[in-house]
């Protein structure tokens, strides 16, 4: 047994105590916005979920090019951990949003351009799990995952643009030079996207973990039978 | 069906048929050496090149004829030739294409679309289109299944003739009496190992019967 | 490349064009489709939308992507039917060539549906859709559509979902197109010179580009085994 094998007990207890303080940062140490109320808050949660949305995808797309280069088995499990670590971010962040949009513009769905985009990412990644579970052989699989997950990546900067150029006449949510923020917010919202960043790798580690466990599995009973 | 610890060896010149029930791994050997399917381990070299480091150039010393006709049913006889005459870079395409379709008698067909072709038709156009860029290798996935007997003739004359021009042919069959008559050397493969190698002169129907695993011996 | 790659490419096109100058189905299905999806657009918004010539734009992309779905579906059918694909993958020829060939083929066959559905639509929503500037838009977005649907359509029949599958990867990767497609539509229809449409004509030739040259990369992965 490696340390890789193990459960990754050290990460979760930091994970854990990191979550907490974020929690704590978020709707405790950090001020109420003036013009928005406590529904602003969400944004601690909302921003370091987005920002780790990316990550995950850039994951996918990183280990995806490995595997087509290497065909190493490890390397398409931690693409497809990615993404479905990054569907996850993606739904909460367009939750988190709605939410939001509620509160601030009462409607629960708008076509701001950052709401847009991780819908279309969200959908775009939806469609490389759906091709996961679509294709019997591991190797296929594995591959055509790859391509997708390559070309959905390579699509992300363009759906950026795109969506950025369509909606111009909209009101950006934050300035586009920087984050004015009090100091205790942000503060608040590092914190959180350090706890998001450790979340993000623990569900990316316990993925990876499960799909190697499940391949032993497979490759046991196939010797049993 | 996967395959272990198969070597086999081509010779120019040779007929080597591949024998086995269903299932024995033959189509999935026929489609790693034609460079459809990449082996996990192990590698495929034609007259000394690597098949995965320089495919192109492999590509072109292979013949395969596979379970489907791959010709393109609403093109005719000589457009799907001439197709593969182009990819294969063959010169005097037309003329070289006419001749092979006068040589299985399709010359009077040539400007049918495949589709209205009989089945023993569209397999001997199969097979010319797999020997028309002459290969080095000639690779051959049950080609006689389900033909009547001229168009079974006209393969096993394509075979002779390209065997004897010095191409390396493997066919698969799992009739036994077939691969006594055309091969040269002839291997038993099941669930995906080889069992036994012979040369052709060497066995008689009886023993090869008796070598052959299993009851699924088709009559 | 060398010549005889573009050699090979040629031929290539030449079949797909004769295969489908010989039966005109999968050009006919598209057509009509490209009509029907015109003509439920026009009747789902006609009570609701004062300015039907507004929606035109979007309702002729929306008619081009979903008939472009199905000539990709039709194309790749054909050339799985009787193992044509593995025929030209057992030939001596170069993966992104037969790429190239494909997707020429199948944006050629989408530019000829767009063709028709201008006129139609012009009429159908009440503006001029006929102007010489949108010859290059529809351009622009039938390669952008066949850049993308060509190597996704090669990978969904050995999907457990087959033909289903496409529009779902494919839509959603197409929206960066889609949206500088209908902004660049609607200026051209109302008057403007390409140039002031500029942006969105580069958008859509940065992803025809972008995507192009990443789905011509990623054949071979699709194609063998």
């Amino acid at each position: 047994m490696t340390w890789r094998d193990r459960e990754p007990v050290a990460l979760i207890g930091l994970s854990a105590l990191t979550m907490e303080l974020a929690i704590a940062a978020a709707l405790i140490y950090a001020p109420t916005e003036r013009v928005m109320g406590p529904v602003q808050r969400i944004l601690y949660f909302h921003v370091p979920a987005a920002a780790m949305a990316f990550v995950a995808f850039g994951v996918t797309f990183g280990a995806s090019v490995v595997y087509l280069a290497t065909s190493h088995p490890v390397s398409d499990a931690v693409a497809c951990a990615a993404a479905e670590v990054g569907e996850l971010l993606a739904a909460l962040v367009l939750l988190t949003g709605m939410l939001w949009a509620r509160a601030a513009w009462n409607t629960w769905w708008t076509w701001d351009p950052r709401l847009t985009t991780m819908l279309v990412l969200w959908l775009i990644y939806a469609g490389y799990l759906l091709v996961r579970r679509s294709v019997e052989d591991e190797a296929r699989r594995a591959r055509y995952a790859a391509v997708v997950g390559i070309l959905g990546f390579a699509d992300v900067p363009i759906v950026v643009m795109s969506i950025r150029w369509w909606r111009t006449i909209h009101p950006a949510v934050f300035d586009e030079k920087g984050v004015h923020m009090e100091p205790r917010m942000l503060v608040a919202l590092l914190v959180s996207l350090v706890a998001f960043a450790l979340l993000f790798v623990l569900l990316l580690v316990v993925r990876v973990r499960l799909s190697k466990l499940r391949d032993e599995v497979e490759s046991l009973r196939r010797s049993v039978l | 069906m996967a395959l272990s610890g198969v070597d086999l060896r081509l010779a120019r010149g040779q007929v080597y048929v591949l024998l086995g029930p269903n299932g024995a791994g033959k189509t999935t050997l026929i489609r790693i050496l034609a460079m459809l399917e990449q082996p996990s381990a192990g590698h495929v070299r034609i007259a000394g090149i690597d098949a995965r480091r320089r495919p192109i150039e492999v590509r072109r010393l292979i013949g395969a004829v596979l379970h489907q006709s791959l010709l393109y049913g609403d093109l005719t006889a000589e457009e799907n030739l001439l197709l593969y005459a182009r990819l294969y870079d063959l010169d005097d395409a037309r003329k070289r294409v006419r001749e092979t379709l006068d040589g299985i008698g399709l010359g009077h067909r040539a400007t049918d679309p495949v589709r209205t072709l009989s089945r023993g038709m569209r397999q001997c156009l199969s097979v010319a289109r797999a020997v028309l860029h002459t290969p080095h290798v000639l690779l051959l996935d049950e080609p006689y299944s389900g033909l009547d007997c001229r168009s079974a003739l006209y393969v096993s004359r394509t075979i002779e003739r390209a065997a004897r021009g010095g191409c390396a042919v493997l066919l698969t069959t799992h009739e036994l009496d077939r691969g006594l008559q055309v091969g040269d050397r002839l291997g038993i493969l099941s669930g995906g190992r080889m069992l036994a190698e012979m040369w052709a002169r060497e066995v008689s129907p009886a023993a090869l019967r008796r070598l052959y695993p299993g009851a699924l011996v088709d009559a | 490349m060398s010549m005889d790659v573009w050699r090979k490419a040629w031929a290539l096109v030449g079949k797909d064009l004769a295969l489908e100058w010989r039966t005109r189905e999968s050009f006919l299905v598209m057509l009509l489709f490209g009509a029907i999806v015109g003509a439920v657009l026009g009747i789902a918004f006609e009570l609701r939308v004062d300015g039907a010539g507004d929606v035109a734009p979007g309702a002729l992309w929306v008619a081009l992507a979903f008939s472009g779905v199905l000539g990709l579906g039709r194309s790749m059918a054909r050339e799985q039917e009787d193992g044509c694909l593995e025929g030209l993958m057992l030939a001596p020829v170069d993966g992104s060539c037969v790429y190239l060939a494909k997707a020429a083929a199948n944006a050629l066959s989408m530019l000829g549906v767009g063709l028709v559905l201008l006129p139609l639509f012009s009429v159908l929503f009440g503006v001029n859709l006929l102007r010489p500037g949108l010859l290059v838009v529809l351009l622009l977005g039938a390669a952008g559509l066949s850049g993308v649907g060509t190597l996704l359509s090669t990978m969904v029949p050995h999907t457990r979902a087959r033909e289903a599958l496409l529009p779902v990867l494919l839509l959603p990767a197409v929206v960066p197109l889609v949206i500088g497609a209908v902004r660049a539509t609607a200026g051209v229809a109302s008057g403007q010179s390409l140039s002031a449409v500029a942006a969105w004509l580069r958008l859509m030739a940065a992803f025809d580009l972008v995507l192009g040259a990443a789905a011509c990369l990623l054949y071979a992965c699709v194609t063998e085994g």
